[in-house]
This record gives C-alpha cells, structure tokens and sequence, in this order.
C-alpha cells in the first residue's frame, strides 16, 4: 500500500478544532505548573473558555458545511463527526463546570485534573471523526488512557482505587479484543477504511473479527453483556468524572458503531439486526431490573446508564437513517438529563458527603430547586412527557416500528415502566420523606449553571424538539440511501447462529 | 489472494507451529526417557550450584527508576517517528519542520512539567 502524503492548508483546516484543543490544553497544563499560586479555579474557567473556542469552530463547521477527509482516509469531517464533536466538547464544557468544587477536595494534581479532562475530551473528538479501524483503535485507547487515570483520582479512597483498576483492567481486555477483531478483518479484507470493508461475501475471519470489534464497543457503551465494570467503577470514581465517563465516551463510541455497521457491515444487515436486539432487550431489562435494588444514587444512575445504552441500541438495531437519527437525538436528551442528575449528586455531595439514596430524604425541604431539578432530570430519563426524553423515547420507537420490531417495542415499553419505579423512589424519598437533617442547602454558581443548562435543555428539547429533529436530520444525510423495510440487499445466509 | 476454503499463505504459520510444539515435545521426552532418575533435595533449589537464597525479590525498590525509565521511552519513540521525516525531509517541506516542530513543542511541554515537578530530582 501507497500514501501519498500531500497536506495543504485547505487540510489542515478540518484539523483546526483539534489543533485548538491540542494548543489550548498544553497552555492549561503549563499554567498549572509554571504558576503555581494561580487558583486552580481559574484554570477551569480557562478550560472552560478553551472549550467554548472550540465549539465555535465546531459550529462553524457545521453551519458552512465543511468537510472532507485526511491522511488516506484515517480521519473524516462530515456532519456526523461535527454533530458528535459539539456533543463532547459540550458535555466537556459542563461537566468542568461541575467539577470546580468537586476539585477543592483533591489533595493532589488539582491543576491537572482540567488536563486530563481535556485531554480524553481530545481522544473522544479524534473518535468521532475516526474513519478506519486504525484509527479506530488509536483514538479509542487514547480517550481511554485520560480517564485511566481520573477514575483512579481520589488516591487516598479505597473505592476509587478499586474503581480504577476494574476499569483498567477490563479496558486493556477489551483494547485486546479490538486489536484481535481489527487483525481479523484486515487479514480477510485487506482493508482499514470504512467503506472500503463492504465486502460480498461472510467469511467466518470477518464475522468473528467484526464481533470481536463489536464486543470492545460494547464494553465501552456498558451493553450488557460487556458492562461489569459499569456498577463499580462508576460508584468509585469521582462524582464529576462518573458523569463525564457516563456521557461523552458513549457518544463517540456510538460515532464508530454508526459507521461501522450502517457503512461497513449495511449488506450484512439482517445478521446484526439479531445481534443489536440482544444486546439491546439484555441491557434494558437487566439495567432496568438491579437498579431497582440500588441504596446509592451512583449506582442507581450506573445501572440506569446501562438501561438507557439499551434503549440507544434499538436505533442502532431499526439500521435506517431515522434509527440514526433517533440515536443521535437520543444522546441529547441523555445528556442534558444524566448531566442535570449527576450535576444535583455532585452538588448534594460535595455539602453532605453522602451519596445514599436515604440522605435525599427531605431534600425538597433543604432545597426546593436541586429537588425541583431532580424531580426534572428523573422524569425525563424515565421518559415522562413533556420532557427530552419522552421525545427521545418516541423517535427511537417510531425507527424501530418502521422496521417492525415488535418484540423490541414491547420490551422497551415493559421496562420504561420498570424504570419509572426506581426513579419515582427517589423522587418520594425527595418530596415526602422526612428529612433526618433540615439544615437549607446552597449550591455554588458554576453548578447552578450546569443545573440551569440541563434544565433548559431537558425542557427545550421535550417542548420545542423541531430545531434539534433538523439538526440530526441533517446531521445524519449521508445514510438517506440506506434502505428501509424492503431492503435491497440481497438476503444473505450467514454462517452465525442469529 | 486465493478464495480457497483453507488459505494456502498460512501454510507455513501452521507448519511452524507444528514444529514449535513438536520440538518442545520431542525433547522433553527424549530427555525423561534418556537420563537416569536421582533426585535429591538440592536439586529443588532456585539456584542449584548458586548462592542461597537471602530475601523475597519482591521488595519496595525507588520508584525514580521509574520515572526515568519512563520518561526516556517517550524520547525515545519520539527518535523512532523522527527518522522518517529525517529521511524524507527535502520532499516534506516547510510543512514538514513545522509539523515537527509542533509534535515537538507539545513533547517538550511535557518535559517541562516533569521537571517543573521535579521528576528528574534525584533526592
């Protein structure tokens, strides 16, 4: 194989958000060590206006509709790329907002903290725009690597030790899986790049290796059955960074599993369909069932978390474009109502040191707006209309309908009503409980912003979801070809048992 | 690339592997049916004709070693990715040095962190 390596500057413009955040993390990075009496606040706010930078460009991107791809493919920016990528960096954005007090009671390497945040914010972009099974795996390991290192950050903690060794470990597990997949399909294929790979016929090298590829995404969503680490890790971890691993990694991840399987994989479609219903009914029910049994509100978000990556899979598993769409609009909603709930456990944690569900006993009482924000974020991942969620929920239904997935609905449908009853829990414990200390609670004005914007983006996206629906529309353009129902591609007899 | 049922290029992976395992076999056996049988507690030791045993291996040794060690494999792959564009440097340009430049500014920020944090302190 040939590269011809030319780059102009016409090229390196579509690096340029990349570029930004590459500068603009080594500045808050030198900050922190070169001036050392610098509060370590200031260096979230930097983070924080770094970040808006590149969100600008980002959306500059979208709005000219610039694009195009680099190094012999590795690396595209289509409307996709650019919807994921103002999905991170605004996720980025809010949870260093949520951060800042959280950072106040690390001993160590507070400064660094924003480096490693904005660092996987990094690795999470070059994903989204990832267009090769190499890059596949380099971007994967190097978003990955950053939060290595911050769910292991309370160092005098036990659990967060524990977390980030489950983590660690299972995340090398699946690094291998995927290098073992990529080597699969290359040796079959002799290919890299996404749609190249298309391939006529199912040799069983390339349906073992695409699984395996398929197993190392699943763990890094947390589909069951890849998601033992989710729980743990997710407890141990730091409240802001269990948010910030709870959200963006499973928008890039999805970035891939999107091309992956509706480029590479679209001929083999009625194979796959079978996998993603799996994985989709598996992780909904169990998610939806242990988080019933849940006393802390972390591992109740986790299991939660888990649910709701089932519900994303049924976009995946409908295969069409409006599945694209409804997976993309669904990420939204997850994010502005997971952000909002972890926003409220930061919150509520950082002045009650507690994350048991018992302690939100009364909260209305201590303080009607985080109980009030709660009570918002909790219905609208439950999917109770007129908020996100319900909207999110529909979508992903209405794909799924089209392409007759009946059994899926009605398994969705069975565990949305599983769900409202853990969530509606914590709402009681809220809003009738006791509480057992009615000292009034105050929050501090970065988290009041992150509160204020998922509220806003709960209720906007519920109320008024047309310009979002545009957006992903568009943002999803390239897969309109894809067939619906009658699908053109010939039926295939594949050599899997599904 | 042949679309046979077994693909022939792998032949020889597989004809390696016979003899791998083969080889490992042959002499293990050949010498538990060859030698003469007299053990004896000595032979159990780690080092048979060695000195004794002192301490467990596994003790608390600096973790500057460490560092260091880590921080000479980062220059070192920087060298590896270096030579090529060594090679080729007439044809890459101007672009080239700078983008060399930049791999290397962000490599050097780095090193000014560590030692900022004093990792190449050896007190």
């Amino acid at each position: 194989m040939t590269f011809t390596l030319t780059l102009s500057g016409a090229d390196l413009l579509l690096l340029l958000p990349e570029m930004l955040l590459t500068v603009w993390l080594c500045v808050v990075l030198t900050m922190d060590f070169a001036m050392p009496r610098l509060p370590k606040d200031r260096l979230a706010y930097l983070s924080v206006a770094g970040l808006a930078g590149v969100l600008a460009n980002l959306v500059w991107f979208d709005l000219a509709g610039i694009g195009g791809t680099l190094f012999a493919h590795m690396f595209v920016v289509d409307r996709l790329a650019v919807f994921f990528k103002i999905f991170i960096v605004g996720t980025t954005i809010l949870v260093i907002l949520a951060s800042v007090d959280y950072v106040r009671r690390f001993r160590f390497f507070k400064g660094e903290y924003y480096f490693l945040v904005l660092m996987s914010a990094l690795g999470m972009m070059f994903m989204a725009s990832a267009n090769d099974l190499l890059s596949v795996f380099i971007t994967l390991e190097f978003s990955t690597f950053g939060f290595y290192v911050l769910v292991a950050y309370l160092r005098d903690d036990v659990a967060s030790n524990e977390a980030g060794l489950k983590f660690f470990i299972l995340g090398v597990f699946a690094a291998g899986l995927l290098a073992y997949g990529i080597s699969l399909v290359y040796g079959e294929t002799g290919k890299l790049v996404f749609s190249d790979i298309a391939s006529p016929s199912a040799t069983p090298g390339l349906v073992i290796g695409f699984l395996l590829i398929f197993a190392a995404l699943g763990f890094k969503i947390g589909a069951v059955p890849f998601h033992s680490w989710i729980p743990d890790t997710y407890h141990g971890a730091p409240t802001p960074v269990t948010a910030f691993l709870s959200i963006a990694p499973k928008g890039a991840a999805f970035a891939i599993l999107i091309r992956m399987f509706f480029v590479s994989l679209a001929a083999f479609k009625p194979a796959w369909v079978l996998l993603l219903v799996g994985a989709s009914i598996l992780s909904m029910t169990y998610g939806n069932i242990v988080a019933i049994a849940q006393r802390n509100i972390k591992r109740l978000l986790a299991y939660s978390g888990i649910a709701q990556i089932g519900n994303i899979l049924i976009g995946l598993a409908a295969g069409t474009k409006m599945g694209g769409d409804a997976i993309l609009f669904y990420l939204l909603t997850y994010l502005f109502a997971n952000l909002g709930a972890f926003a409220i456990v930061i919150a509520v944690g950082n002045l009650i040191r507690s994350d048991e569900i018992e302690d939100y006993n009364g909260l209305n009482r201590r303080s009607p707006f985080l109980a009030f924000a709660m009570l918002v974020f909790l219905l609208s991942l439950a999917g109770v209309p007129p908020l996100a969620g319900f909207i999110g929920k529909l979508y992903i239904f209405l794909a799924a309908i089209d392409e007759g997935l009946y059994t899926l609905i009605a398994v969705g449908l069975i565990n949305i009503v599983i769900s409202m009853y853990y969530y509606l829990v914590v709402v009681k414990k809220m809003y009738i409980n006791e509480p057992t200390d009615p000292s009034p609670l105050t929050i501090s004005p970065p988290m009041k912003v992150v509160v204020y914007a998922g509220l806003a983006g709960t209720l906007f996206l519920g109320i008024y979801p047309q310009p979002a629906i545009n957006w992903v529309v568009a943002a999803t353009l390239m897969f309109s070809n894809l067939a619906g129902p009658a699908a053109a591609a010939p039926t295939l007899v594949l050599p899997i048992g599904g | 690339m042949s679309n046979e049922a077994v693909p022939l290029n792998y032949v020889p992976i597989l004809v390696f592997l016979v003899v791998a395992v083969g080889f490992g076999l042959v002499t293990l056996l050949a010498g538990r049916v060859l030698r003469p049988s007299r053990p004896y507690k000595a032979k159990l030791k780690a080092y048979e004709s060695g000195s004794p045993l002192f301490s467990d291996a596994r003790l608390q040794f600096p973790i500057r070693y460490y560092i260091i060690a880590m921080l000479f494999v980062i220059f070192d792959v920087e060298i590896v990715f270096m030579f090529p564009w060594a090679v080729e440097f007439r044809k890459l340009g101007l672009l080239g040095l700078l983008e060399m430049g930049f791999f290397i500014g962000i490599l050097l920020v780095g090193f000014w962190y560590a030692w900022k944090k004093g990792a190449l302190e050896w007190d």
